[in-house]
């Protein structure tokens, strides 16, 4: 099996995964209702598509690191949910107690 | 997967079991406290008269209190005492169907009980996130 | 600007192991163990995107970059599986 097959084995893997742990995330949501999740399920979706599109275009040196957009998109929605997490968690501790 | 008698209990009565009251002795306490609502009890007071161990009343007593639903003394007493008028018609909207349907409500306190464990992992994992948190006595 | 869009991802990565794994130290919840050892990988995977297109472009670490991403996202997947109830 050459490395291109290998490679394009992985990074499809990686896009089914992550397409699932959005979705565990997204679960997490839909029972919680903390915006987080919301952040980490998109933030893994993008991370996916990131990975697929690796396999499906064929990328050149000089401009590759577009292909890598998606990939600080999700890392910076990652981020800007772990910021408006603890924004809320400063503004609401009396209502931690309910759940 | 419906249980038997659900369908009698209100919505804001199952909201307000599922946000407020996690254990059986809670309940019982809730129930004891409003049904003497112009004394004050302790946990010992409340454990003597329930036959529950001082810890697990002290425990409830403290939620209970931490929910708007009792006023807490000096000394560690506690009365009931809810926080505003749409607590108390909560709490009297609870105690009736709770009275017509006590099967339906332990039924759906079982099931939050599931919930709250199974959601448990979750909550941690959103929890982590929290930057800078109080750290507690145990680190 | 490329090499600094590949450190923040790293950057995040770690960001997010530390929180999960100081999480899991205090709470010992094992999806927040499994959940730091992938975001520890991603780390991985973003450090050695690093390496292999800035630092050492000549060889190709593509398999490996995403082997260890891959092993991340399996651990990931295990822990949501098996602590979800």
């Amino acid at each position: 099996m050459s490395m291109g097959v290998m490679k394009l084995v992985i990074w499809g893997a990686l896009a089914m995964s992550s397409w699932v742990a959005g979705l565990f995330f997204l679960r997490f949501w839909r029972s919680s209702r903390d915006r987080l999740f919301v952040c980490m399920a998109v933030a893994f979706w993008l991370l996916g598509i990131n990975w697929l599109s690796l396999a499906l275009m064929h990328w050149i040196p000089e401009t590759r690191h577009q292909a890598y957009i998606l990939r600080l998109l999700a890392f910076v929605l990652i981020i800007a949910g772990v910021v408006d997490k603890n924004r809320r968690a400063v503004v609401a501790p009396a209502l931690r107690g309910r759940r | 997967m419906r249980r038997e008698g659900n369908h009698e209990i209100p919505a804001e009565v199952r909201e307000f079991l599922k946000g407020n009251i996690e254990s059986y002795e809670q309940l019982e306490i809730l129930l004891l406290l409003r049904g003497h609502s112009d004394q004050r009890w302790t946990p010992e007071s409340v454990g003597e008269k329930l036959k529950l161990p001082n810890p697990a009343a002290a425990e409830a007593l403290d939620q209970l209190g931490r929910r708007n639903l009792l006023d807490v003394g000096v000394g560690l007493s506690f009365r009931y005492a809810p926080g505003n008028p749409n607590v108390a018609a909560l709490v009297e909207g609870f105690v009736q169907a709770y009275d017509a349907n006590r099967l339906g409500i332990m039924n759906l306190m079982n099931t939050n009980a599931i919930d709250r464990v199974r959601t448990g992992a979750m909550h941690l994992f959103a929890d982590a996130f929290i930057l800078g948190r109080k750290r507690d006595k145990n680190g | 600007m490329a090499e600094l869009v590949y450190f923040l991802c790293a950057a995040t990565s770690i960001g997010c192991a530390i929180l999960l794994f100081r999480g899991y130290r205090r709470s010992q919840t094992r999806l927040l163990f499994w959940s730091s050892l992938c975001f520890m990988g991603l780390a991985l995977n973003n450090a050695l995107l690093l390496v292999d297109l800035v630092i050492v472009p000549e060889v190709d670490l593509s398999t490996a970059r995403s082997g260890v991403a891959l092993v991340a996202m399996m651990v990931l997947l295990f822990g949501l599986v098996w602590e979800s109830r």
